[in-house]
C-alpha cells in the first residue's frame, strides 16, 4: 500500500492529466476591472468543469506564471483568450506531484515554456479529475 | 485626465453590465416603456410579481445545479460515449435519450451545461457535425423538461398557477413528450452519417455528498411545493446549500431573480393592457398554436406569463413547451447551447426550425385524433 501511495498513484495522476491535456479548452475570460487597470484570468475547462485559471500578462501577451498576478490598462480580451488557447496546445505536464491532505488530491503542475501556468487536481487513486468548484461557479454565473 | 478615466470606467461598467445581462437589460427597457404608457405601473409592480413561483423556480434551480456540479451527470456523459461503440447514430440516440431523461429532473438549461461540453469534447476527437449534435441535444433538453412540472420555469409557473397535481401533469404531458422524442430520434436517424472514432477520456470525480444532498432536497421540494409551501422549500434549500455547499449557491447568477421578477411584471402588465381587446380561450388546437407561435417570438417563459390566466393549463403547457424548440429565442436552454458551443444561428436553425414545424404538425394531429 505504501508503495502504491508513493509511486503508483502519483504516476497514475500524472498520466491522467496527460490524457486530459488535449481536451482542455479555455472558458470565457474573467475580467476584473479596477479603477486604474484590468486583470484578466482565463478559466481552463475540462468537460463542463473548470480545473484552474491562467493569469494573462498583457505586456508579454501570454500566460503569466502561477502566483504572478499581472494587471494592464488596455487589454484585448480576445487576444488574451487566443494566447492562452495557443499556450494550452504547447503545454506540458510535469513529471511530479504535490499532495494536499485536506482535499485528498494530487496536484499536477502544467507548464508552458518553463513556466508553471496551472495546476490540475486528481483524486487520491490518480484516476479522476477533481474540478475547481470555485472557478466553475464563477464560469457558470457568467455564461449568458 | 483623472475625471476622463473615471468617466471611461463608468461607461465601461455600464457597457459590460448591458453586455453581460442582455436579457435583464431588455426587460428593464420594456418596463421603462410600459411606465411611459401608464405611470401607475410603479404602484402595481409589487403585486404583479408571483413570489411563490419565483421561490419555486429558485429552489429547483439550486437543487438541479447542485446535482449538475456534483459531477454525477458528467460520469453518465462518459458512459454515453462508451456505449456508442463508434456509431454516430447510436451516439446521437443515446445522447438524446439521456438528455431527455436527465432534463426531466435537472431542468433543461442544466442538462445543456452538462452535455454541450461533452459534445464539444467528442467533436474535437471525432468527425461529428457539431451543429447537428448541439441542435438535437438542445431539442432533447427542451422536450424532456416538458414532462415534469419542475422540468423548466414555464412548467413551474403553470404547476403553481393552476394548482395541477404533479402526477396529473406528467400523465397528461406524456403522449406529447413521447411523440416529440420519437420525432427527435427520427431526425437523428435521418442525419446520422456512419462511423466515428472516439478515444477514451478520464472522468471527473463525483461529489457523492452533494449528490445525496441534492436528491434529498429535490424530493423535499416536490413535496413542499405540492402542499403549497414554496417559501419553506426555498428557505430550506437556500440555508442547506449555503451551509453545506456554498459553491452551488455561488454558481447561480442572482440576476436571474430580477429577470423572472421583471418577466412577471412586464408580461403581466402587457396581459392587462391587451385584455379588453383580446380574449384567448378558444379550442385546444388554437391555444396550442397561439402559445407555440408566441413562444417563437418572445420566448416561452414570457409567453406563459402572458397567457396563463386566459386559457386551460394543458394546451398552454403543450404550446409553450413546443415553442421552446424552433427559433433560438424560444427557450433559455437554446441560447445557452448556442453560446457554449459557438455554432452559428443559421446552423442551429437548420435543424431546429424543421423540427419545430414537424413537431407542431404531429402535435396538432394528436390533438385532432
Amino acid at each position: 500500500m505504501h508503495d502504491e501511495i508513493l509511486f503508483e498513484f502519483p504516476k497514475r495522476a500524472v498520466e491522467t492529466v496527460k490524457n486530459v491535456l488535449k481536451f482542455l479548452k479555455v472558458g470565457e475570460p474573467i475580467v476584473k476591472r479596477e479603477p486604474k487597470d484590468v486583470r484578466v484570468e482565463i478559466p481552463v475547462m475540462y468537460l463542463d468543469f473548470a480545473v484552474d485559471k491562467v493569469h494573462y500578462d498583457p505586456s508579454l501577451k501570454g500566460p503569466s506564471p502561477k502566483g504572478r498576478h499581472v494587471k494592464g490598462y488596455d487589454v484585448d480580451i480576445e487576444e488574451a483568450k487566443r494566447a492562452v488557447e495557443n499556450a494550452l496546445k504547447e503545454a506540458k505536464v510535469l513529471e511530479g506531484v504535490e499532495y494536499r491532505e485536506a482535499e485528498r488530491v494530487w496536484v499536477v503542475p502544467v507548464s508552458w515554456r518553463k513556466l508553471i501556468v496551472m495546476h490540475v487536481k486528481v483524486t487520491y487513486d490518480g484516476k479522476e479529475i477533481v474540478p475547481d468548484y470555485g472557478i466553475t461557479s464563477e464560469v457558470r454565473r457568467r455564461i449568458l | 485626465m483623472e475625471l476622463l478615466r473615471k468617466l471611461e470606467d463608468v461607461f465601461y461598467r455600464i457597457a459590460s453590465f448591458l453586455k453581460r445581462e442582455r436579457l435583464l437589460s431588455i426587460l428593464i427597457l420594456v418596463y421603462v416603456a410600459l411606465l411611459f404608457f401608464d405611470s401607475s405601473l410603479i404602484r402595481r409592480t409589487p403585486k404583479l410579481i408571483d413570489y411563490e413561483s419565483i421561490a419555486t423556480i429558485l429552489s429547483f434551480l439550486i437543487v438541479s445545479r447542485g446535482l449538475e456540479i456534483s459531477g454525477f451527470f458528467s460520469k453518465v456523459a462518459g458512459k454515453v460515449v462508451e456505449f456508442s461503440r463508434g456509431s454516430e447514430f447510436r451516439l446521437l440516440v443515446i445522447l438524446i435519450a439521456v438528455v431527455t431523461l436527465s432534463s426531466t429532473v435537472i431542468m433543461n438549461d442544466n442538462a445543456i451545461f452538462v452535455f454541450i461540453p461533452l459534445i464539444l469534447t467528442i467533436s474535437s476527437v471525432a468527425d461529428i457535425e457539431l451543429s447537428k449534435a448541439v441542435s438535437l441535444v438542445a431539442i432533447a433538453a427542451n422536450v424532456g423538461s416538458s414532462l415534469t412540472p419542475f422540468g423548466n420555469p414555464q412548467n413551474i409557473i403553470i404547476w403553481r398557477k393552476y394548482d395541477v397535481p404533479a402526477l396529473e401533469f406528467v400523465v397528461s404531458m406524456f403522449p406529447f413528450v413521447l411523440a416529440w422524442t420519437t420525432l427527435n430520434l427520427a431526425f437523428a436517424w435521418k442525419c446520422a452519417r456512419g462511423c466515428i472514432n472516439v478515444s477514451e477520456f478520464p472522468s471527473v470525480s463525483v461529489n457523492k455528498r452533494l449528490v445525496m444532498l441534492s436528491i434529498t432536497l429535490f424530493v423535499l421540494n416536490v413535496l413542499l411545493v405540492e402542499i403549497n409551501l414554496p417559501f419553506l422549500a426555498f428557505l430550506i434549500t437556500f440555508v442547506t446549500y449555503s451551509t453545506l455547499s456554498r459553491e452551488t449557491i455561488l454558481s447561480i447568477d442572482l440576476a436571474i431573480v430580477a429577470v423572472f421578477a421583471l418577466i412577471f411584471v412586464d408580461f403581466g402588465e402587457i396581459s392587462r393592457l391587451i385584455s379588453p381587446h383580446i380574449g384567448v380561450a378558444g379550442s385546444n388546437f388554437e391555444i396550442v398554436l397561439l402559445s407555440a407561435l408566441l413562444s417563437q417570438a418572445i420566448s416561452n417563459v414570457p409567453a406563459t406569463v402572458l397567457l396563463s390566466s386566459r386559457c386551460p393549463w394543458l394546451p398552454l403547457a403543450i404550446g409553450v413547451n413546443l415553442g421552446g424548440t424552433g427559433f433560438v429565442i424560444g427557450s433559455l436552454a437554446n441560447l445557452i447551447a448556442v453560446r457554449m458551443s459557438k455554432i452559428s444561428l443559421k446552423d442551429f436553425h437548420r435543424y431546429s426550425i424543421p423540427y419545430f414545424l414537424a413537431a407542431t404538425a404531429v402535435t396538432l394531429i394528436i390533438l385532432i385524433a
